[in-house]
């Protein structure tokens, strides 16, 4: 993040302070904002692998009645 | 068990059937308006509400909202019933929304024509339009859950948990999209500003895509495919993996749509990695679409329902392989800002939802109607008119799109560019008109499919209540061998609902957030100041026109974009832009660094008429900017509406705001006298002289960060 964006932010910043938009409060940082992509990453495996382990297991007999909906009336 | 006698409701589907129809006539209609102004300007007519900026939003909206909207509305209300067992929840609410659908289809159409809009793509409609969608959308979803509540079937068949995953995410896109500030009784600005209010807008866009047009047509999909075909889908498994990996993948997708612009790097590259995924679950419910006829080709051949079914599939597998494609960054680079997104969405509008809708027309007009289709011949000519319709508009939509990246793109020998941007477009010009043949065709296919269903509808009478029969639901819930989590939720409507927003929730707010949150993400620049009133009238009036429909303000980091418009965007330009307006297409050139090209005068007569300046100029006049008057009464609530947004204007500036207006108006006045131009100050053409002349200006007086070195 200190790379090019980080040297743009120093030159462009110095006089800023007065003219921020009042409804966006900035934070200079999220510190930790890994945590956010590990936590949402753990949710969508965690859930995807549940999903794929129910749909392997499903019973084939109620897959089948439930497939066969549509067609009853 | 007792069996219960109950009756669907016909009536409403037919109704929303009729809609359909209607407004995908007008939708299309529109469509063929603008296609053909693209190369003939005469075709604008002069006249503010048949100019190609006016007229687009309505096309879009229309065919978006009313016609596949209404043909949703049809899918769900006859197969929820079925599915569920159920009549519909309320007949009274039916009724609200049916016709509440209807009355904002036509105050859109109104408003939109006369130029009140909020100048973001495909939620253009302005504030108090945006609040009466957001009731009938409540009194679609009660509706709906109603229903579901009090359904005759333990089961929840994959095509309803479609439709309540379109229901909860249609629902937050439209409510985070709209936040705005209305300073009258028509007109806002969006709460967001510049970087902010791209990202929400293209996440919103996206979205909308993806849970307005591809997500309730699975639902129907999975319902009418196997009824039309008469066999169960191919694999229920995975028709399952299909709608939790695209609910999950598909809302992070966004950002592709604003790929090497002043969008922070991170939220960019999030974008692609997500497009890339979503091909997975696209194709896993295209396979289970075509696979589901697996050993019934044959009747593909007879049956033009399934036909047109077939082909729905087949494009909808092609856009959605394509829009993995065009999130790639390198090939991004040539695709957007041309007609190759045109192309792109058109296979995805004309063949995925046209030729789904018109198969489920065909299937339930019949069905309703109780009596055969008039005549199947007919709707196979149709089919094949339609098919032909889209070739033909596809094809050189490519194709135009290909070749003018490519010549934007080119250089001479000497290092200059070697194609003025008008050549490009000149160049293109017999395809856009091949592409109007292709949408004229497919309309032609759209009437005949009008005859055919009126002549259906006179040979039988509508059934408007269906007698059914089943079995009341028990209070236990039926087992098959061990209970399993999934089973849990697939009978739970409601923690359905739940989940399914939890879902799509992550993805947005993971997006959104740090793009707010984070200072580093939007660079402030010290030299970018606010409008002035009149610079802010002139931009007002450039979004009422609809000028960001053909013109982008964004130059991209490349070299042919440097040399051509200069600069290249940076977030903190755009912080006092309520709304941004980036654009999406450049059928003329980008705007971002227009202040200061040309003189005063040069946009006066531009506006008058656009070919005195540029001979071979596709772009309509805008004559009427240099007669009416400019609206300074609602100044002081803009600057109000504007400080509420936290620009910095001085506390009471509203008051004084004409004032600067008049002095400024009064300076291009004289300036335009120069050029031998006799006009008043207070025409609108002053003001938009005013804005085009600020655009882009702001960071030329700052030091170049280079000679920091």
């Amino acid at each position: 993040m200190n790379g090019e964006l980080g040297k743009a932010d120093s030159l462009f910043t110095t006089h800023a302070k007065t003219t921020i938009m009042k409804f966006i409060n900035y934070l200079e940082k999220i510190t930790g904002v890994d945590i956010y992509a590990l936590s949402s990453f753990s949710i969508f495996f965690v859930f995807f692998m549940l999903m794929l382990l129910w749909v392997w297991k499903a019973d084939k007999k109620m897959i089948d009645e439930i497939s066969r909906i549509p067609l009853e009336n | 068990m007792q069996v219960e006698k109950f009756y669907y409701d016909n009536k409403t589907v037919k109704m929303f059937a009729y809609a359909t129809i209607l407004w995908g006539v007008v939708g299309m209609l529109a469509g063929l308006l603008i296609a053909v102004q693209i190369y003939l300007p005469a075709a604008n007519f002069g006249l503010p509400i048949t100019t190609f900026g006016r007229v687009r939003p309505v096309h879009t909206n229309a065919v978006i909202f009313a016609f596949v909207g209404n043909g949703i509305f049809m899918g769900v209300y006859y197969s929820l019933q079925r599915l569920c067992k159920a009549r519909m929840f309320s007949d009274t609410l039916s009724k609200i929304h049916f016709w509440g659908w209807q009355l904002i289809i036509v105050a859109a159409a109104v408003t939109l024509l006369a130029g009140y809009t909020t100048g973001k793509e495909y939620a253009e409609l302005e504030w108090p339009v945006d609040i009466a969608i957001t009731l009938i959308w409540v009194v679609f979803g009660i509706n709906m859950f109603g229903t579901i509540l009090k359904r005759r079937e333990s089961h929840l068949y994959v095509a309803i948990w479609f439709f309540i995953a379109t229901w909860v995410t249609v629902a937050m896109l439209h409510i985070v999209n709209s936040f705005e500030i209305p300073f009258s009784m028509l007109k806002s600005y969006s709460w967001y500003a510049g970087v902010q209010d791209a990202l929400v807008q293209w996440w919103y866009g996206h979205n909308a895509v993806a849970f307005f047009l591809t997500t309730p047509y699975l639902g129907v999909m999975y319902y009418f495919l196997p009824k039309a075909a008469n066999r169960p889908v191919y694999s229920y498994r995975l028709s399952i993996i299909h709608f939790w990996a695209l609910i999950f993948i598909y809302i992070w997708a966004g950002p592709h749509h604003l790929l090497y612009t002043a969008l922070p790097d991170w939220a960019q590259s999030l974008g692609t990695v997500f497009s890339i995924m979503l091909i997975a679950p696209s194709w896993g419910g295209m396979l289970n679409g075509l696979f589901t006829l697996r050993g019934a080709w044959d009747k593909v051949r007879e049956d033009p329902i399934l036909k047109f079914m077939v082909v729905a599939i087949t494009c909808y597998g092609m856009s959605t392989f394509e829009g993995p494609l065009l999130s790639l960054k390198n090939v991004n680079a040539i695709s957007h800002f041309t007609d190759w997104t045109i192309a792109h969405v058109h296979v995805g509008a004309l063949g995925w939802n046209g030729f789904l809708t018109f198969g489920v027309l065909y299937w339930i007009i019949p069905k309703i109607f109780n009596t055969p289709l008039y005549s199947k011949k007919l709707a196979t000519t149709h089919f094949w008119i339609g098919t032909i319709g889209i070739v033909l508009y596809a094809i050189p939509m490519y194709w135009a799109g290909f070749t003018q990246a490519m010549m934007w793109k080119q250089f001479t020998d000497d290092g200059t560019l070697k194609f003025q941007f008008l050549e490009t477009v000149t160049h293109i010009i017999p395809l856009y008109v091949t592409r109007s043949i292709g949408g004229l065709l497919y309309l032609v296919g759209v009437f005949i499919m009008v005859y055919n269903i009126v002549k259906t509808v006179k040979a039988g009478s509508l059934v408007a209540n269906e007698e059914a029969e089943a079995p009341a639901l028990s209070k236990e819930v039926k087992t098959h061998g061990k209970e399993y989590w999934h089973r849990w939720i697939e009978a739970r409507p409601i923690q359905m609902l739940v989940f399914s927003l939890v879902a799509v929730a992550i993805g947005g707010i993971l997006e959104i957030v740090p793009t707010f949150l984070v200072k580093s993400n939007i660079p402030t620049i010290a030299a970018v100041k606010p409008y002035t009133p009149l610079e802010l009238q002139g931009r007002d009036i450039y979004v009422r026109e609809g000028c960001y429909l053909c013109h982008s303000q964004m130059v991209r980091p490349f070299r042919d974009e440097v040399a051509r418009y200069g600069e290249y965007s940076k977030a903190g330009e755009f912080v006092y832009d309520h709304p941004f307006q980036w654009g999406s297409k450049r059928t003329g050139p980008d705007l971002a660094r227009i202040g200061g090209k040309y003189p005063d005068s040069w946009h006066y007569n531009h506006m008058l008429e656009p070919q005195s300046m540029s001979p071979g100029s596709i772009m309509p006049s805008y004559s009427w900017l240099l007669d009416d008057p400019i609206d300074t009464a609602i100044t002081p609530a803009k600057i109000r509406a504007m400080q509420t947004l936290g620009v910095p204007y001085p506390e009471g500036y509203d008051k004084v705001a004409n004032a600067d207006l008049m002095s400024q108006a009064n300076l291009i006045r004289i300036n335009l006298k120069l050029d031998k131009i006799n006009t008043t100050a207070n025409k609108e053409i002053i003001a938009l002289i005013a804005y085009l002349q600020r655009v882009g200006t702001d960071i030329k007086s700052q030091a170049k960060p280079l000679a920091e070195k």
